[in-house]
């Protein structure tokens, strides 16, 4: 087996376990790649084959990097969950306040009593998000006071999963928040004639309704990276 | 033990100037005498480890061979991390030290 073949078949292999993280899967990938064209170079024989197999050796086995990746790269992704998260409580505040004086300005109020939502609506949705803003914010903190282990264990799981329930917590709020938002909107809507300033209240909860979706998108995204790095732990444990 | 003071290493790796990761284990291993021998491929992670930390930056550059390579370098914050645990480090052997009686009880105190 030739040097470059010896290489590549390594490269692939430590890439396969870094599948968790295709963005770092490829720098690790370029920099060890790097680490051992220059070990074989360095190399005291002249056997490029040989000298291969030995700086592979001398690097370590694929699944023993990637558990140490796993740790900085689910860190990344749950400290990213919880900067968009807070972005987006921000800017989801900022929506809701706008659409109120834009309602009061133009004097749409709620005539519905449907199923009391006139009354407890609003009411509800304010508490709701209230509710997210201090998950959203208390989950952050936490995030950001937590630091990369060296290593994945079942301990650093277990900090990561804490390091979600906060941001999750949020996340339902918020979805029933902009859910009933939403419902409130139509409801106006509804009682009103169609006229070209009722484009800025939909637009606007279309605003929120892609924060949302996107906040969802980024945490079904975090939890596939976690399962896909956590086979890196149970198979561990059943060697 | 090597382990725990891995990050602590790698700073003290980097403090004469930028390197990439080879030439951080070369380093390693010249400074410590060959006697720290860990798997290459540990020092990597701890490189990225530093740099989400803030202690190290890095960016990609072109080796002599036309190969691009990450470089990376101690950040101010880093730099600073590493007098600190210098610090401490050294208070650490003056400690173990004096129990061993190399050093006089005056110069763990003084150290202090």
């Amino acid at each position: 087996m030739q040097q470059s073949a010896i290489v590549a078949d390594y490269l692939d292999a430590l890439a396969h376990e870094l599948r968790f993280d295709l963005e770092l899967a490829r720098r690790v990938r370029s920099e060890v790649e790097d680490h051992l064209m220059e070990a074989i170079a360095d190399g005291p024989t002249n056997d490029a084959a040989d000298e291969a197999r030995r700086a592979i050796t001398r690097f370590g086995r694929p699944r023993d990097i990637a558990r140490q990746y796993a740790p900085l790269s689910l860190l990344r992704q749950v400290r990213q969950v919880g900067a968009v998260l807070v972005v987006a409580i921000a800017a989801i505040f900022v929506l809701m306040k706008g659409r109120g004086v834009l309602y009061e300005f133009l004097q749409w109020r709620l005539h519905t009593d449907w199923l009391g939502i006139d009354a407890a609506g609003p009411m509800i949705d304010i508490y709701a998000f209230r509710a997210a803003l201090i998950a959203g914010v208390l989950g952050w903190f936490y995030i950001a006071s937590r630091r990369a282990a060296p290593s994945l264990h079942a301990g650093v799981q277990s900090e990561l999963r804490r390091c979600l329930v906060l941001p999750m917590a949020a996340s339902v709020l918020l979805v029933g928040a902009v859910g009933l938002d939403t419902i409130l909107g139509a409801l106006r809507l509804l009682d009103v004639r169609l006229s070209p300033a009722a484009v800025i209240p939909v637009a606007s909860i279309a605003v929120e309704a892609a924060l949302v979706v996107a906040i969802a998108v980024l945490m079904r995204r975090t939890f596939q990276r976690a399962a896909l790095a956590a086979s890196l732990v149970t198979e561990q444990k059943t060697r | 033990m090597l382990k725990g003071h891995l990050d602590m290493i790698v700073l003290a790796a980097l403090s004469d100037g930028p390197a990439h990761g080879y030439a951080v284990i070369q380093e390693i291993r010249r400074r410590s005498g060959g006697e720290f021998n860990m798997p290459e491929g540990t020092i990597y992670p701890a490189l990225h480890r530093l740099e989400q930390s803030g202690f190290l930056s890095s960016r990609w550059a072109a080796s002599e061979t036309g190969r691009q390579r990450r470089v990376y370098s101690l950040t101010r914050s880093g730099r600073r991390a590493l007098t600190d645990q210098r610090a401490v480090w050294k208070r650490f052997t003056d400690a173990i030290g004096g129990m061993f009686g190399e050093t006089s009880h005056a110069t763990v105190s003084h150290s202090r």
